[in-house]
């Protein structure tokens, strides 16, 4: 007996934890490990960006108006002598909530409107999946602008309208799941043994939605962040004078001429981080859905 | 296929329908009252009763989307409460502009992003084909606004090569169709890559090439014509996209088209005109939604609608 489990310590030098295969993909993943090393970043940047940034975001200094990135101001100051950097790292806090907030929104709506409907099946599953076509025939984006032009622009409703617009995605991915695991024969089981439907639904059907909707879900924070900052461009998101990115960008962009690191850095700043929650995205999927990422060929 | 059309005209109906309603439930659940908001700023108390009246905004609900559907079809949209000027009027000065736009960016996407798929699918894992999937990640996560006024910096203030805004001649769509077009051209050029190589796995391709057909003939006469379905899929739903990124683009380059009018309206609450652009643009993706549908059985032949 002591000797088989040598033996089988002998084949298995790896810890543990390595040995499950999803993880192992992910980490052979150059790119995905980048990603999550941005976002881990980014995330700590956010948590502490008391203690990181220099100045305090809002603190306007009209001595050091549109400063270029020197050593006291490693990115420049802004239009009101505000430290860039400072803002910058504030504004990670601001867009990463954002991006998970209206993400949640989205993912808890749109799956429970795409299971109960499928899983009842007849009118509910027809009006439901009706009302997703009809949200999905919006343009994306127009969806959340409209929403916004409804409740007026500011930071709390560019997120709910983000999670909104991103709730018929979800609908129609639960949809399709659903659509699937019902037919298998533990549901079948289960609804044998006498199960209810709504154990059935989290117990059994939901559990088995987990990671396709974990990767949808990183890739719609990264559109989600994206929308945001667009919002924020626009004005119908973030209004000054909160540091968020799209809206320093759109402030920013006054000055191109005279001062184009304002416009520069928290552009560079949202495409880090959408890049990141991008490949983190991608390489999630190559690791848990191999079949889809054989299929896109990736 | 006039059997068909007509199924897949009867399907947009409802659909639009249902976009109508959701404006028009949109519209009303802005706080306060509709009459005071559609009606200029300066009007008097008549003023908002006759605007009450004209939009049927005293009787029940029910009733008024009825009346807001037949104003409509008639085409009867309002006046912008901003300048005055009947709505579609409005619209219709920006509208074609919009579509320009989309339209060329389009074009650019489907250049670059096709191109960039068929190179990477020729030569899979190579040096090729990881540099254009690189880009082609960095286009999809670029933030149009600023890829936008970054370009306009370099080009426009720095170069001084290309205008920097507004609309005109070439030139000047040249910057907005590049930005636009940047996400739609990353996207495509990861599905044409993937449906290529799906293609390329195929049987008939081993044929052809044992039979010694030249590459370049396997690629863009074997391979590229059934691999096309889903990247035209692909596109169909990027003009949606497109669309919506209109309003960011031409907002960065002053191009008056509907998206700028769209923001400028949600800014000063001018109803009428965000409603109208709004029914505007989900029917503009409905029709180029219906489009690709025909466009599929042009394709390919195997594929009948009856």
């Amino acid at each position: 007996m002591a000797t088989r489990i040598l033996a089988l310590n002998a084949v298995r030098p790896r810890p543990q934890w390595l040995r499950h295969r999803a993880l192992r993909t992910f980490l052979r993943n150059r790119a995905a490990k980048s990603g999550i090393g941005i976002l881990l970043l980014l995330g700590l940047a956010a948590l502490f960006a008391g203690t990181v940034a220099p100045y305090e975001p809002l603190a306007a200094d009209l001595d050091r108006m549109l400063l270029v990135p020197s050593r006291a101001h490693p990115l420049g100051t802004d239009e009101l002598g505000r430290d860039l950097l400072s803002r910058i790292i504030y504004g990670a806090r601001i867009s990463l909530t954002l991006g998970f907030v209206s993400v949640g929104i989205g993912l808890l709506i749109g799956t429970a409107l795409g299971a109960l409907g499928t899983y009842r099946g007849g009118w509910a599953d027809l009006l439901s999946m009706r009302f997703v076509d009809v949200l999905l025939s919006f343009p994306p984006v127009l969806l959340a602008i409209c929403i916004v032009a409804v409740m007026g622009p500011s930071l709390y409703n560019a997120m709910i309208a983000i999670g909104i617009a991103q709730m018929p995605v979800y609908a129609r991915l639960v949809r399709g799941l659903v659509l699937t695991i019902r037919e298998q024969q533990y549901v079948e089981a289960a609804r044998a043994l006498g199960a209810h439907d709504s154990r059935i639904l989290l117990r059994h059907i939901l559990p088995n939605c987990l990671s396709p909707l974990i990767v949808q879900s990183t890739l719609q924070i990264a559109s989600a962040i994206l929308s945001a900052a667009a919002l924020g461009f626009l004005g119908l998101g973030a209004q000054p004078p909160t540091p968020e990115w799209g809206a320093m960008l759109s402030k920013g962009r006054l000055y191109l001429r005279v001062a184009p690191h304002l416009t520069a850095f928290p552009g560079l700043a949202i495409f880090v981080t959408v890049l990141a929650f991008n490949l983190f995205g991608d390489g999630l999927r190559d690791a848990l859905d191999p079949r889809m990422a054989a299929r896109l060929g990736l | 296929m006039p059997r068909y059309l007509a199924r897949r005209v009867t399907i947009m109906v409802p659909l639009l329908l249902g976009v109508s309603l959701i404006i028009f439930v949109l519209i009303r659940l802005i706080p306060g009252d509709p009459a005071e908001l559609l009606a200029s700023q300066w009007a008097t108390a008549e003023d908002i009763a006759l605007v009450r009246r004209a939009w049927g905004l005293d009787r029940p609900l029910p009733v008024q989307y009825g009346v807001f559907l037949g104003n409509l079809l008639r085409g009867e949209l309002g006046r912008s409460v901003a300048s005055g000027v009947p709505v579609s009027v409005e619209i219709a000065a920006r509208y074609p502009s919009t579509i320009l736009l989309a339209a060329a960016s389009m074009g650019v996407a489907i250049a670059v992003g096709g191109t960039a798929g068929i190179i990477s699918a020729q030569r899979p894992y190579s040096w090729w084909d990881n540099g254009a999937m690189v880009l082609a990640l960095l286009g999809v996560s670029t933030p149009a606004f600023w890829a936008g006024l970054m370009l306009m910096l370099l080009f426009s203030v720095i170069l001084g090569w290309l205008p920097a805004s507004g609309m005109g001649s070439l030139r000047h769509l040249v910057l907005p169709a590049v930005t636009l077009g940047m996400a739609a051209a990353g996207i495509i050029a990861r599905q044409t890559r993937s449906s290529m190589l799906d293609v390329f796995g195929q049987d008939y391709i081993r044929t052809a090439r044992s039979k010694g057909v030249a590459e370049p003939a396997v690629t863009y006469r074997h391979a590229l014509k059934n691999a096309v379905i889903p990247v035209v899929t692909i596109i169909g739903l990027q003009f949606g996209t497109l669309l919506g990124g209109s309003v960011i683009v031409e907002s960065v380059f002053a191009w008056p088209g509907m998206g700028r009018l769209l923001v400028d309206a949600i800014l000063v609450r001018d109803y009428p005109i965000v409603q109208a652009a709004v029914l505007l643009f989900a029917a503009t993706f409905a029709g180029i939604n219906l489009l690709v549908d025909l466009l599929y059985g042009l394709l390919d032949p195997r594929i009948r609608y009856d």
